[in-house]
């Protein structure tokens, strides 16, 4: 049991990043949904440069200002550009995607990879990202409803022309938040071969990105919330792997549908709690014309 | 009547001062070289039809539209405003019709959003304002609960805190009852006399009779006339608002609606056909038990025309989609005696009831069809032939109904979208009148139309009832039920209360009503 507590633990870290990432862009209104695609990128990277070019914090590093660097991309196409955000999202998780496979290959090509060293276990068996991802988690907290820069982040996802109209920089806060999030999406990425497998594979992040979204919605878009949520994610994802591996009576497919189901609900229940950002997804054109 | 560059009070430079102010948008010129002075501790009322240029020339003061040329001057310096934050450092406060307000967040949170709060006792400061200028509010309420009423005045608020010298309110007074109206002059007076200015867009003249020291007259987005109100009439201001267009002195009565209240229509005969419409106990169950629609009763006859007023959000939307079989209702409305409660909105329209939506963009038209296919939606079937629809009689109609309703559009072909929002209104009365209406539903058909097409609307409306059909007509302006209707009833949180004949109706009694005061029905 003790070690299910344990595994959990270690399983919840990159739905926290990930999910933090993605609240913290969706609260300035920045709708991400390429976490699939930074992740792989966040994998590779942090595998690569664990491997090749000083070890893991630098590995760590070098991947959140990867995903930065995208989620800048995305922040970019849609304040400058007004591009749709949902199409340059799913281009970017395919151009991420694709761009971590072609790094691995170009580096390792089809040799055997050799395994990087896992990140050191401090307390309670548990290695530094568990408690840097939840300190993350209490420090987002503390930013976005004890802080006035917080309160802007927050006001520009919620109503962007208000904020506007307060002298708030809509584009720069999206900007903000757009590179943040995607910094902590690879972060979460990365931190899948350093913490399990040790090598990277392409098929390695196993659709933890776009339950990542799906838990942003199951916390309603609060970190606090988000945090409680990565337990039961992770929970679920660490039942899923044993029912795969030794059969606990139940088809592990299953056990990996709960979170959607959970989410489902939980969307559907708390519709009226209105706990999603009024303008997650919708760009803001200060001069636009449209009339009511 | 001055030159607009004249400081008033002397040798002082005026508070503010927009020079040749000119703002494009693609093809359209929204504004034309506009001059535009405020004074020191003056309330200045910017005075217009909808699409004069009034609150384009505002936002470009505060930062939202980057005009093409022109400069501004406040307190004699030019000031270079390229952003809302250079609005506020400047001292520029102004009140969007629309409130700019984050839902989620407390009053205290809009207020001092944006600003830096680290040792300012917010709460407190919030409240001294509120008593200073006597804009009552609760710092630690959640602004998507509140009336309009008191978001209104946490507007100001917000303003104020920043340290405005310029308040700019757009059409401070929509959705306001006649008290609140009042209470809002008050304010302002209080405003003036610490030293501030008020710049107050509004359409109605008797507005700017009543609250302005001064006003700017704005026609087709260029500068009329600055006048001072001592020197000026209500008949004065109409007829610079409406210009010398053909058929003003007809427009010239839209543009004066309400200056009279009741007077001139006390004579008008009451309506006294048969009955035509009769609506029982209709109720809308809503989410939580509190009905949407309650026990609502309505009696109309031919040709009666019925108004219903109402501060917003109190379920005229959805009492409207009740009237017209666009929502499941319990209860009964009959037309011409056949029941028309539980049957498919195709079984009410082929009935004659015919619905024009409050929200012409999103319910109204198809903005990316063009006017033919918009104005046969609802008529699809029994044009079809085979089951295709006949396209040429149906483009034919169209470039008939474009003439008769006076639609300004390059051609049939036109997206509805691209249209203004009184061209849109006209396609939609055009698709309306050719279902031959027996009962119209017509919810806040004026609202951001200009003076010509507001009148066209009001004599198509009298048009109609003279030719028989029942008309209701649900607004949140007060001046607009009080101009139309034979029979006034109000809306407030999902029922109907009162019941006034034409000339009857005491704005203030009225005013009552809509803030759910006075508890007659």
């Amino acid at each position: 049991m003790s070690d299910f507590i344990t595994l959990t633990i270690t399983a919840m870290v990159p739905f926290l990043f990930v999910a933090q990432g993605t609240m913290l862009s969706g609260r300035a209104g920045i709708f991400n949904v390429s976490q699939e695609g930074l992740m792989l990128l966040g994998a590779a990277i942090g595998y690569l440069v664990s491997l090749k070019w000083g070890g893991n914090l630098v590995g760590l590093l070098v991947a959140a200002l990867a995903g930065a660097a995208f989620g800048a991309i995305l922040g970019w196409a849609t304040t400058y550009l007004r591009m749709d955000q949902f199409v340059v999202g799913l281009a970017l998780f395919f151009l991420s995607g694709g761009t971590a496979s072609l790094l691995y290959r170009v580096v390792i090509g089809a040799d055997e990879p050799p395994r990087i060293r896992p990140l050191p276990d401090i307390v309670f068996g548990q290695d530094v990202l568990v408690f840097v991802a939840i300190g993350l988690s209490a420090l987002l907290w503390w930013w976005l409803y004890r802080t006035d820069s917080g309160m802007r982040l927050r006001s520009v996802g919620e109503n962007p022309k208000a904020a506007d109209s307060l002298g708030i920089n809509v584009t720069r806060t999206r900007m903000l938040a757009a590179s943040l999030g995607g910094g902590l999406m690879a972060v979460g990425g990365a931190y899948l071969p350093m913490a399990f497998s040790g090598v990277y594979a392409d098929g390695i992040v196993a659709g933890r990105g776009w339950l990542a979204i799906a838990l942003a919605f199951f916390g309603g878009w609060r970190p606090q919330l988000i945090l409680a949520g990565s337990l039961f994610f992770a929970a679920m994802d660490v039942l899923a792997q044993r029912a795969q591996v030794s059969g606990i009576g139940i088809p592990h497919q299953f056990v990996s549908m709960l979170p959607y189901v959970a989410t489902l609900l939980v969307m559907i229940f708390a519709f009226r709690w209105a706990l999603v950002p009024q303008f997650l997804g919708k760009n803001y054109d200060r001069e636009s014309r449209i009339t009511g | 009547m001055s030159a607009p560059d004249a400081a008033p009070g002397g040798a002082a430079p005026p508070l503010l001062r927009m020079r040749g102010i000119r703002k494009t948008f693609g093809p359209v010129v929204a504004l034309k070289d506009v001059d535009f002075t405020v004074g020191p501790r003056e309330v200045h009322g910017l005075l217009g039809g909808n699409g004069a240029g009034k609150t384009t020339l505002m936002n470009v003061l505060y930062g939202l539209y980057a005009p093409d040329a022109g400069t501004i001057e406040i307190d004699g310096a030019p000031v270079v405003i390229a952003s809302p934050k250079d609005a506020i450092a400047a001292g520029v406060g102004m009140v969007h019709q629309t409130f700019l307000q984050v839902d989620v967040f407390t009053v205290a949170e809009n207020v001092v959003l944006g600003t830096d709060t680290s040792g300012v006792d917010v709460n407190g400061r919030i409240r001294e304002l509120s008593e200073r200028f006597g804009l009552a509010v609760d710092p630690a309420a959640r602004i998507g609960d509140l009336p309009v009423g008191v978001r209104q005045r946490v507007e100001i608020l917000k303003a104020l805190y920043r340290g405005a010298k310029i308040l700019v309110l757009d059409e401070p007074t929509t959705n306001l009852t006649p008290q609140e109206v009042d209470a809002l002059f008050g304010s302002m007076r209080a405003i003036v006399d610490e030293g501030m200015s008020v710049v107050l867009i509004t359409h109605k003249i008797r507005e700017t009779m009543a609250a302005c020291d001064r006003m700017t007259i704005m026609r087709d987005g260029a500068w009329i006339a600055t006048v001072d109100a001592a020197d000026t009439s209500p008949e004065d201001l109409a007829a610079r608002m409406v210009g010398a267009a053909p058929a003003s002195d007809e427009t010239a009565d839209v543009a004066l609606g309400g200056t009279e209240i009741g007077d001139a229509t006390l004579d008008v005969p009451e309506v006294t056909g048969p009955v035509r419409v009769v609506g029982s106990r209709l109720t809308v169950p809503g989410t939580g038990g509190k009905a949407v629609v309650e026990d609502v009763s309505i009696e109309l006859c031919e040709g009666e025309i019925l108004g219903i007023a109402g501060v917003a959000g109190n379920g005229q939307v959805e009492l409207a989609e009740t009237l017209t079989g666009c929502r499941p209702a319990h209860g009964s409305l009959t037309l011409d005696g056949t029941e028309l409660v539980g049957r498919p909105t195709e079984a009410w329209l082929r009935a004659g009831v015919v619905y024009v939506p409050e929200d012409r963009q999103r319910d109204g038209i198809l903005p990316g069809a063009d006017i033919t296919e918009n104005l046969v939606l609802g008529a699809h079937r029994t044009r079809a032939k085979a089951g295709l629809i006949d396209w040429g009689r149906a483009r034919r109609e169209a470039v008939e109904a474009i003439s008769e309703f006076a639609v300004k559009t390059p051609s049939a072909a036109t997206a509805c979208g691209q249209l203004s929002g009184g061209n849109i209104q006209r396609v939609i009365l055009a698709r309306a009148f050719a279902h031959n209406p027996k009962m119209l539903l017509l919810h806040n058909p004026t609202r951001g139309l200009d003076i010509a097409s507001t009148q066209f609307v009001y004599d198509r409306i009298r048009a109609a009832a003279a030719g028989g059909c029942s008309v209701i007509v649900i607004s949140e302006d007060l001046d607009e039920v009080i101009a139309l209707a034979d029979r006034i009833r109000v809306a407030y949180s999902g029922r109907l209360v009162g019941d006034f004949a034409r000339g009857h109706a005491d704005p203030y009694e009225l005013g009552r009503l809509m803030t759910g005061v006075s508890g007659a029905a």
